[in-house]
């Protein structure tokens, strides 16, 4: 292993070192030259220049050449969710599995897992506020965690295909951004209640400002969600209830900007068996961040801490994690030579476990830090073409630096099309989950970890198109070609017939598949969405494996997914909105297909008051989205709520 | 065997990176004498030559100087204050005011709203409801809430949208000459009733019935 840490360190710097100097030169030449006649211009002739930078802000992601599907503000409050999972199940490019009252699984471009596997999703990337909510143990995402007012998210952006260039490892299959609105943008009271036969919901949210130029807005939140009941009657014993409570603050200068956030939790959830008394999950998170623009750059300086705790009853595995990270970023404007953005960071994730006999850790504290280096330049060197190139460094506590590049090149004939190609590197890093595991099955030792063990690879190749056809039709379709290598299999240890088994890197192969939504405003009161998602995958064992359980390890992933969103404006201030989505079955282990439908119907009582009622899973009085004795059974629910905004 | 081989890939990878972004660098540097403008300087410029095309009601231009105020944004500031030195708007002196509060507005004539926070902009703009100010903002749904004049970029082209609603609200008048220009119009006689469907938008800006329908 530390024969492999390397020279694509010294390669990347070479590569800094080499370029920099020329872009920063080229800058002030381009800039000089004749800024005072746009004074004498006419205003035809101001409107036929051609600008060189869109320095505004930085490139919202949604023209990004990449997958991304911004699910937005309005988009959230229409579909009537109430929880952070259920709203990514509004992007098409993305494979959301409910498993049980609490769990959902999410991935993208497959790879969601396999339980018998002990295999997690763990492909993805989600942050909050720029905040990574991964956990460190397994590289997976806790989806109960966490605290999160949906009223109060600005958009969620979420990039399928790899984002490891700026955001670094793990970005394997996808990255999902949420972003929440400026307390100043969120001044005034909210205040909403909802009951349904599946559970309660209770927040409120106060915001106000402090002078002309600050804001600050606190909010709390109440949810119980009861147990799933099952086919023969019985319960699924999955109920759990939460707590969460937050605060935002925002100052702006006129070069200068502040956000200081923060979030607590506290949840408890049935342990699935009566009488195994309640898994608690708490946590808390503070985040500053710092953000300096001038004429030609902004500089922005993070800060967060964020602790997370799981604990399974009488003394059972649990763990206290400790995040602590900070970053600086330079988006640089160089004029005709693009824009550069450069940053680095560094991150400690101190974590101590609670070992069972049967599951245990060993060390079971360790405190692992993360360093990384990025850079990211985009230019057009010819009209109409922009070509962005990038990479990230990233020093990784168990397989050492790791060098992630990414290339993309832009075409864009018209402002309202553009064709993209991509190819990008990332890697799903080594966790204790991996190195660390002892796992005993009675008396037998059933799984250690392998400290040798190796990054999971993806190479991947893209294709897309995104453009607006019509005044009321836009499109985007984009196609993967991904290369996987050394992906996660189970393995003897070496010298042992069987047990105990090991981790190892012996699988590889490809996947390919589609991406594709559109929005069509049927008339002005009418608009249809929909979306296709494809992958098909080709796994292999390499020479040397065992072959226990199969390629199938890597995940159980529906071929193809669907869905098709209505979106109206009736009269009399009633919203009606519904989305019928379609799973394909699932080949290892087994699942048929299904349709689903969930719908919401709203209405603007007052300028204060709104009132909805909405069903999810309307189709079956329930259904599997994993197969037992994996998930539960997912049962219809319907919602009503009222949501008060007073003046 | 095959990490070495892996690892040549990689060199490959970078050194191909290398070529391109010198090549890029190398062409851009040869492609300087032809000249640049950021978006904030073209805005600027544009801000300079709005004062010309509009027409403030007799009260408003009472002061010594006509001011344009920069809320929030020291790049299109100082664009602005190095094309105002020695010009005069409306007869008077030009000034550049860079604010952090509408508070400071004073006798402004024009407001200029940057790079903000979208969502707080119709609540910043409230107090202002009725005084005789222009107000340009630079980002998507401007006009929606409440500004006069819009920037947006049409094919890296700085345009701009007009609401001749907000304008009368506001007292002013736009000549036909800067109607010309407009990208789109809104408010007029014709075209006010479907908004979203007149003008091609960006692609994220399709949200558009959505957002009507929550207000």
């Amino acid at each position: 292993m530390i024969s492999r840490r390397p020279d694509p360190l010294a390669l990347t710097m070479a590569v800094i070192a080499a370029i920099g100097p020329s872009l920063v030169q080229a800058a002030p030449a381009a800039a000089a030259t004749s800024r005072e006649d746009l004074t004498q211009m006419s205003l035809t002739q101001l409107s036929n220049l051609r600008v060189t930078s869109v320095a505004k802000t930085p490139q919202p992601l949604g023209e990004a050449p990449a997958a991304v599907y911004v699910i937005t503000h309005d988009e959230i409050a229409r579909s009537g969710v109430t929880s952070l999972p259920e709203a990514l199940r509004l992007a098409p490019n993305l494979e959301v599995t409910q498993v049980s009252a609490s769990d959902y699984i999410v991935s993208a471009r497959g790879f969601n897992g396999a339980p018998a596997a002990q295999n997690f999703s763990n492909k993805m990337l989600i942050l909050i506020d720029g905040r990574s909510i991964y956990t460190p143990l397994y590289s997976g995402v806790y989806l109960d965690a966490e605290a999160i007012l949906l009223r109060d998210v600005d958009r969620i952006e979420v990039i399928s295909g790899p984002g490891a260039a700026l955001w670094g490892a793990n970005a394997v299959n996808g990255v999902i951004n949420i972003i929440t609105r400026s307390a100043r943008s969120t001044e005034g009271s909210y205040a909403s209640a909802g009951a349904g036969n599946l559970g309660e919901n209770l927040e409120a949210r106060y915001g106000g400002a402090v002078g002309d130029a600050a804001a600050v807005r606190v909010y709390a939140r109440a949810i119980k969600r009861d147990a799933m009941q099952q086919p023969d009657g019985s319960s699924a014993h999955d109920d759990w209830y939460k707590t969460e409570t937050g605060f935002r603050g925002d100052w702006r200068g006129t070069a200068d900007s502040f956000t200081l956030e923060g979030d607590a939790y506290r949840a408890l959830e049935n342990q699935s068996a009566p009488g195994a008394g309640d898994l608690l999950v708490a946590g808390a998170d503070a985040l500053a961040r710092w953000h300096h623009r001038t004429e030609r750059s902004r500089i922005q300086l993070q800060v967060y801490l964020d602790q997370s705790e799981r604990r399974e009853p009488f003394g059972g595995l649990g763990f206290v994690l400790h995040t602590y990270d900070v970053s600086l970023q330079q988006n640089l404007n160089l004029g005709a030579a693009g824009q550069l953005v450069w940053g680095a960071g560094e991150r400690v994730n101190d974590y101590a476990i609670n070992n069972t006999v049967n599951l245990a850790f060993l060390p079971s504290h360790r405190a692992l830090t993360l360093g990384n280096l990025f850079a990211q330049e985009s230019f057009s060197p010819v009209h109409d073409l922009t070509l962005i190139a990038g990479a990230k460094l990233e020093d990784d506590p168990f397989a050492g630096w790791q060098f992630q590049p990414d290339a993309r090149l832009a075409w864009t004939p018209r402002a309202s099309e553009m064709l993209w190609a991509a190819a990008s590197r990332a890697v799903r890093s080594p966790t204790p989950f991996d190195t660390d595991v002892v796992e005993r099955v009675g008396p037998i030792l059933g799984l250690i970890g392998n400290r040798s063990f190796q990054p999971e690879r993806v190479t991947a190749y893209e294709l897309g198109y995104r453009g607006q056809l019509a005044n009321t039709l836009s499109l985007s379709v984009s196609g993967f070609y991904n290369v996987y290598d050394d992906l996660r299999t189970i393995e003897p240890s070496p010298g042992a017939t069987f047990f105990p088994l090991t981790w190892d890197n012996f699988m590889r192969g490809d996947t390919r598949g589609v991406e594709a939504w559109a929005d069509w405003q049927v008339t002005g009161w009418w608009r249809l969405s929909p979306g296709l998602r494809t992958v098909s995958e080709h796994l292999r064992l390499e020479p040397g494996a065992s072959g226990i359980l199969g390629t199938a390890q890597a995940g159980d992933d529906p071929r193809a997914q669907l869905r098709l969103t209505s979106s109206m404006n009736l009269p009399w201030r009633l919203n009606l909105d519904g989305t019928l989505r379609h799973v394909d079955a699932l080949p290892d282990p087994s699942l048929p297909g299904y349709w689903e439908l969930s719908a919401r119907l709203a209405w603007q009582f007052s300028d204060t008051l709104a009132l909805s009622l909405s069903g999810s899973n309307l189709l079956h009085a329930r259904h599997l989205e994993l197969p037992a004795p994996y998930g539960e059974y997912i049962d219809r629910s319907v919602f009503v709520r009222a949501d008060w905004t007073p003046r | 065997m095959g990490r070495d081989g892996r690892r040549l890939r990689v060199r490959k990878l970078v050194a191909a990176a290398i070529a391109l972004l010198c090549a890029g660098v190398l062409h851009s540097r040869a492609g300087a004498a032809a000249p640049t403008y950021t978006q904030d300087q073209i805005e600027a410029a544009f801000l300079y030559r709005f004062a010309g095309f509009v027409s403030w009601p007799r009260g408003a231009l009472q002061a010594p100087t006509f001011t344009i105020a920069v809320l929030d944004d020291d790049a299109v500031a100082s664009d602005l204050a190095r094309m105002l030195a020695d010009k005069e708007l409306q007869g008077r002196p030009a000034r550049v005011r860079r604010i952090t509060r509408i508070s400071q507005l004073g006798d402004a004539q024009i407001l200029y709203v940057g790079d903000s926070d979208a969502h707080a902009l119709k609540h910043w703009l409230a107090p202002l409801a009725g005084r005789p100010v222009l107000l340009v903002t630079s980002q998507a749904g401007g006009l929606d809430d409440g500004s006069a004049i819009n920037f947006l970029i049409v094919d890296r082209h700085v345009r701009f949208d007009i609401s001749l609603a907000a304008a009368r609200r506001s007292g002013l008048t736009i000549s036909a000459d800067l109607l010309s220009v407009a990208a789109h119009i809104e408010g007029g006689p014709v075209g006010s009733q479907a908004p979203c469907q007149t003008q091609p938008r960006p692609l994220q800006e399709l949200a558009c019935a959505p957002r009507l329908a929550t207000r």
